[in-house]
């Protein structure tokens, strides 16, 4: 056998890997002793290994990779909130919107928030091939878009115009608002997935998160679809929120008709103004269309079931204990800040919802370990849906005792102030001054760079105003 | 596809890095998306035997992540890239040369010079080389076609693939080399007579 033949067969079976020790050392001996063969063995190694690459080449090992690569990152400030609100227990999608969400625009990140939004505006790519199908007319938080070319745009900013694509909302504190050619507006809030299409007829699928949309009057036979993971949906003109799960989908229409389709079933009901339904991945749950509960003005926690940040401290031998704040990393990594925070969910869990009426106060009880001071805060929905802002108060605590003092205050509606004062100024009609009028999300409070101890044992919203005046829509 | 190229053009990369040096650490995801295709083929040419590619490749990332700040916005990010991807490279590579018997198990010590050599062409070449291969490809006949599918995409035994094709493990070997051969030459050919692909 010559020499080369001698050569090809060796370094085949080195590329399908068997070749044992002695054969190694032939194929060794054999290219040390003739350049070409080196030259050929190394080509047709890069060959094989490109050939391996295109053959491995699909979108989902792209994105496995991406993704593990992502999860590899050290844990800077932002990517440790981010984490962190990942695993803050959700109840339903509105939870999207918790902590993080009443964090966004903290006094001392406003500088970091404003560079990136600075740099959003610079040099921002738009998309050109394909036709417009919704322009972006406001955007907070960590907003990102996938076109059908699969290019992941993070840095959006109001007036983009945006084809066919994905819309997330990365986390709880991020929204966007969305408006199509006819003037009907979507609000995508919290952790939510939303792939936005418009051929035949406009179509969303809401794969997880919740939206608010404001539909004109669609051509006839050619309805707005929305398309849950357990529910389809047909809107010929309304005003309504959606909240989607992998289970349910929750409706509530205000305006208009919608017509709902459980997938699980194929039963279909018709939903009108004012009234709600659920739709369920469980066939023997009834597709049931109720009227809205109306608000209730009082709310009294319920802390292991309430918790949305902290730790839980159970007391042995009673059944009350109090939720220890914990810490959470938050701010840009030159200037990292760290919150001492309790957080606490409001509509988890309860059918109702609980409406901010004048003069409403929140009694706080807990225990504080040191001097400090702690923001309580808010976060609001409006009567019929859609995020309508973040409102605090802060307090000086002097602790005197080396165990810590008991704390028990109360705060009046009427002190908290909008945490986005720009976004108030900006938008009144949509981020009011006031947090009167609006529906509690979610309750909060935290020190800020100190942990001061702060134990929370039990917080209660209470109102003399007993039959609130349900604000219009609008 | 895997035609995408990094060049210092690209303002949408620019941006994610501003992006991720300002605190968006989620912006990261553009940069991976954007520049793992061209990283992970000029490690599969470069990375001899025993390397595992996919762990060089996040290796690089996450060093790149973490140095992000000493990148100079508006130079070529692919290249700076490329710099920290081939010490991670050859760091790994080092780790394995002192694994006692990795030269007589593994690899021919020759194979790891000849490829060491080759590392300092530039990398962009690899991707290159990648779209003319895919070009290439697409010109052979079914009947060669199919060993290719058979071997890297579905990768069967070659017992299977020798009963499948009616031949002998030794022929079906000797084709796999013809084809590799073959497809080499055409890569050449094109880099040779067209340059990078448009």
């Amino acid at each position: 056998m010559n020499t080369d033949k001698r050569f090809i067969e060796l370094w085949n079976d080195y590329l399908e890997g068997e070749l044992d020790e002695s054969g190694i050392a032939e194929l060794q001996a054999l290219v040390a002793r003739d350049e070409r063969l080196l030259q050929m063995a190394v080509d047709s190694y890069q060959m094989h290994r490109l050939l391996g690459l295109i053959a491995q080449d699909s979108v989902s090992r792209q994105d496995a990779f991406v993704r593990e690569t992502l999860a590899r990152l050290p844990a800077d400030d932002a990517r440790f909130v981010h984490g962190v609100m990942q695993h803050i227990p959700q109840g339903t999608p509105r939870k999207g919107m918790t902590a993080r969400r009443l964090l966004t625009k903290w006094p001392f990140a406003v500088a970091a928030a404003a560079v990136v939004v600075s740099i959003a505006s610079v040099g921002f790519w738009r998309p050109k091939a394909e036709p417009e199908i919704v322009r972006i007319t406001e955007l907070n938080g960590a907003v990102q878009w996938t076109g059908g070319g699969g290019q992941v745009v993070a840095d959006l900013h109001v007036g983009s115009s945006l084809p066919g694509g994905t819309v997330e909302s990365l986390s709880a504190d991020s929204w966007t608002d969305l408006k199509f050619r006819d003037g009907s507006t979507v609000t995508v809030s919290g952790q939510s997935v939303l792939t936005i299409s418009e051929r035949q007829q406009k179509e969303l699928h809401l794969r997880t998160g919740n939206l608010s949309a404001n539909i004109v009057p669609q051509p006839d036979g050619k309805p707005l679809l929305i398309h849950t993971p357990t529910a389809r949906l047909e809107v010929l003109g309304t005003q309504l929120n959606v909240e989607a799960e992998p289970a349910s989908t929750m409706l509530s229409v205000n305006r208009g008709r919608v017509r709902v389709t459980r997938l699980a079933d194929g039963s279909v009901a018709e939903v009108p103004a004012a009234h709600q339904v659920v739709a369920s991945i469980d066939r023997g749950a009834e597709l049931k269309v109720i009227p809205r509960p109306r608000p209730v003005t009082t709310w009294q926690s319920d802390l292991p079931t309430d918790g949305l940040y902290g730790t839980w401290l159970p007391k042995p031998g009673d059944s009350k204990g109090s939720l220890r704040n914990a810490p959470m990393l938050w701010g840009c990594p030159e200037k990292p800040v760290t919150l001492y925070l309790v957080s606490l969910s409001v509509s988890r869990n309860r059918p109702a919802p609980v409406l901010l009426t004048a003069g409403g106060k929140f009694r706080i009880r807990g225990r504080i370990e040191s001097a400090g001071t702690v923001y309580f805060g808010l976060t609001t929905i409006r009567v019929n849906g859609g995020f309508a802002g973040k409102f605090l108060v802060e307090r000086r605590f002097d602790v005197v005792q080396e165990t810590g003092e008991s704390l028990d205050i109360e705060l009046r509606l009427e002190d908290f102030r909008p945490q986005e004062q720009e976004l108030a100024e900006k938008s009144p009609e949509k981020f009011p001054a006031s947090p009167v009028g609006l529906e509690l999300f979610d309750w909060w409070c935290c020190t800020v760079n100190e942990d001061a101890g702060l134990e929370i044992t039990h917080v209660e919203l209470d109102t003399g105003i007993s039959e609130p005046n349900i604000p219009s829509d609008g | 596809m895997m035609t995408r190229k990094v060049s210092k053009t690209d303002s949408s990369l620019e941006d994610a890095i501003r992006s991720v040096r300002s605190g968006n650490t989620g912006a990261f995801e553009v940069v991976v998306r954007q520049c793992e295709r061209p990283l992970r083929a000029w490690l599969a040419v470069q990375a001899p035997p025993g390397v595992d590619v996919d762990e060089v490749a996040q290796r690089s990332f996450i060093a790149a992540f973490a140095r992000l700040r000493d990148y100079e916005p508006g130079t070529d990010f692919a290249a700076w890239l490329f710099t920290i991807a081939r010490f991670q490279l050859k760091t790994e590579v080092s780790r394995l040369r002192r694994i006692t018997d990795y030269h007589v198990r593994y690899a021919p010590d020759l194979l790891l010079r000849e490829l060491e050599r080759r590392s300092s062409e530039p990398p962009e070449l690899q991707q290159i080389r990648l779209d003319h291969l895919q070009a290439c490809l697409g010109q052979l006949g079914e009947h060669l076609h199919r060993f290719i599918t058979w071997r890297y995409a579905e990768e069967i035994p070659l017992d299977e693939m020798a009963a499948r094709s009616g031949r002998s493990v030794a022929a079906v070997k000797k084709q796999l080399w013809h084809l590799r051969h073959k497809l080499h030459e055409c890569v050449q050919a094109r880099m040779a007579t067209e340059g990078e692909p448009s």
